[in-house]
């Protein structure tokens, strides 16, 4: 009896398929592609991609950068430490280069993969609560490559001495004042499983107290060369990003 | 023999949306199940949680489209839309991508074009409701991009709680986003600005004003979600005043339960209390739609 029920169903299937229609038949072709191209393997690995994104590959290498200091060639580190600064350890160094007053690096690096850029701007202002002004982008290209570009903000920033502040996110190849450029650079990487490592540096510069901010530009722009420069090749390029 | 019969006859007639159904369950059942975790368990990220409000909404959705909608879906004639190809390709290539916000923005585009390639426009303007609160519900990148931009909402937040703390006789300061009382200060950050609480509410308005049949009147939908926000921006300054208290007078176990324990669920429930009891008494109180009055004045005089 059973074989006689088993025997008929399958002898009515080309009827039943029949009921199918012609958009369903579209969808299924679709969705079955997506289906075996998407989900089965990771059904069948136990690994959906989109649970965590990828590691940040060697992010050991801001473990030494938090050890040794930025050393870019040519300037001396006169002093180097850590501070913990709205939640995060920033390392931070004073360094002077031949010519200039010294000068102070705040880098915040990515420790943890899942460490994003977020208000660092803010927390940094926070600590000492100077007042600002003078807000510009300051362009600049970085390395030997011309493909590296760089807009950094730009202020003067005071309370007892006046400084001259240029802030940005660097990444390999490149780099942004704003955490958002450098969001979407990660979300088109991790489409290729990779990522985009990044570094949030901060340069304090004193300045003469009654000058202009354009003055300074010039001073600015070298070191905050030199630095996402360094930083290219020395801790971007151990981490094979190069 | 007709009970033998019928299970294949059902097979044969709903073959179609069977394997779709089935197909579907088997692409996104595993996200949408990590979304109800990330919201249940905190186990995602702040940026997820400010979707939560979706363990309402797509319940929501699918007994709109599963129960209310059902018959009046199957009332719809049969027809293709090209635009239903290209949603289903779009969303297919986001879920391809693989990461977080591509495969969870694919979901909603996936639905789109389902709609489109079975029943083509009327199907996706049946459905429009459930698919908005669907998509409003899917996590998206859009908290993490505007916290540097709600720096003046935590100014503005700061001041306020700090003004009324003042007239309450506490030794309050404001700095900027920093709210100090009795020296202890308290920072207004860009997650505790109340956007979370706002989205929250916005979405629960609509449904709200969905479910009483309020949305067809515009002036009602309007009042409602403007009324919605003033509600969850007031509700946050007196929660922002109420942690500065707390911590300005040691009173930490107080700060706590607010801020992390279980005051916070009654903050949220508060809230939306007020935003129902607001909409429930809108007729009672006199402010029916002016669409709506008009309407039966005409029926009244005529």
């Amino acid at each position: 009896m059973n074989i006689l029920n088993s025997a008929l169903f399958i002898a009515r299937i080309p009827k039943i398929l029949q009921g199918v229609k012609k958009n369903q038949w579209l969808i299924l072709i679709i969705l079955a592609l997506v289906f075996l191209m998407g989900a089965l393997p990771s059904y069948l690995s136990g690994q959906w991609s989109w649970t965590h994104p990828p590691q940040v590959r060697n992010i050991k290498t801001f473990r030494e950068l938090e050890k040794t200091g930025l050393n870019v060639p040519g300037w001396k580190n006169l002093d180097h430490k850590t501070a913990r600064i709205g939640g995060k350890t920033w390392i931070i160094q004073s360094s002077s280069a031949p010519g200039h007053d010294p000068f102070e690096i705040f880098l915040l690096p990515q420790f943890y993969y899942l460490d994003l850029p977020l208000i660092d701007w803010l927390d940094l202002n926070g600590i000492e609560r100077e007042a600002t002004d003078s807000y510009q982008t300051l362009k600049f290209q970085a390395g030997d490559s011309s493909s590296s570009q760089i807009a950094a903000r730009f202020f003067r920033s005071w309370k007892k001495d006046t400084d001259a502040i240029v802030q940005w996110y660097a990444w390999p190849g490149g780099g942004n004042a704003s955490p958002s450029r450098w969001f979407w650079r990660d979300q088109q990487a991790q489409v290729r499983r990779q990522r985009i490592p990044w570094v949030a540096v901060s340069l304090k510069i004193p300045i003469d107290p009654l000058s202009e901010l354009k003055d300074n530009e010039k001073l600015a722009l070298s070191l905050a060369k030199s630095v996402q420069k360094t930083l290219e090749t020395q801790i971007f390029k151990a981490m094979n990003y190069f | 023999m007709d009970k033998r019969i019928a299970w294949p006859t059902l097979l044969e007639a709903q073959l179609g949306n069977l394997l779709i159904g089935g197909l579907l369950a088997l692409i996104y059942g595993p996200i949408l199940i990590h979304w109800v975790d990330g919201w249940l368990y905190k186990s995602i990220s702040i940026d997820h949680e400010y979707f939560s409000h979706g363990l309402i909404g797509l319940p929501y959705a699918a007994y709109l489209i599963f129960v209310v909608n059902r018959k009046p879906w199957q009332a719809l004639e049969n027809r293709f839309h090209p635009l239903g190809a290209f949603f289903l390709t779009l969303g297919s290539l986001l879920y391809l991508a693989g990461t977080l916000y591509s495969v969870n923005l694919s979901f909603p585009i996936v639905l789109t074009g389902l709609f489109l390639a079975l029943k083509g426009i009327p199907g996706v303007q049946l459905n429009r409701f459930p698919l908005l609160i669907i998509f409003l519900a899917t996590p998206n990148p859009l908290p993490y991009l505007i916290t540097p931009f709600t720096l003046p909402l935590q100014i503005f937040i700061a001041g306020v709680a700090g003004f009324i703390l003042m007239h309450l006789g506490m030794e309050a300061t404001v700095e900027q986003m920093y709210l100090l009382v009795n020296g202890r200060a308290v920072e207004v950050a860009p997650y505790c600005a109340g956007l979370k609480m706002l989205f929250t509410s916005l979405y629960v308005t609509l449904i709200l004003l969905h479910w009483t049949g309020n949305l067809k009147s515009r002036s009602r939908t309007l009042f409602m979600l403007l009324s919605a926000a003033m509600i969850s921006v007031l509700a946050n300054i007196a929660r922002n005043t109420l942690l500065a208290s707390f911590h300005g007078t040691n009173n930490d176990k107080a700060f706590e339960w607010l801020h992390e324990g279980w005051g916070g669920d009654v903050y949220s429930m508060l809230m939306l209390l007020t935003i129902i009891f607001l909409n429930q008494n809108l007729d009672r109180l006199g402010f029916m739609p002016i669409d709506n009055l008009n309407g039966e004045k005409r029926e009244e005089n005529p």
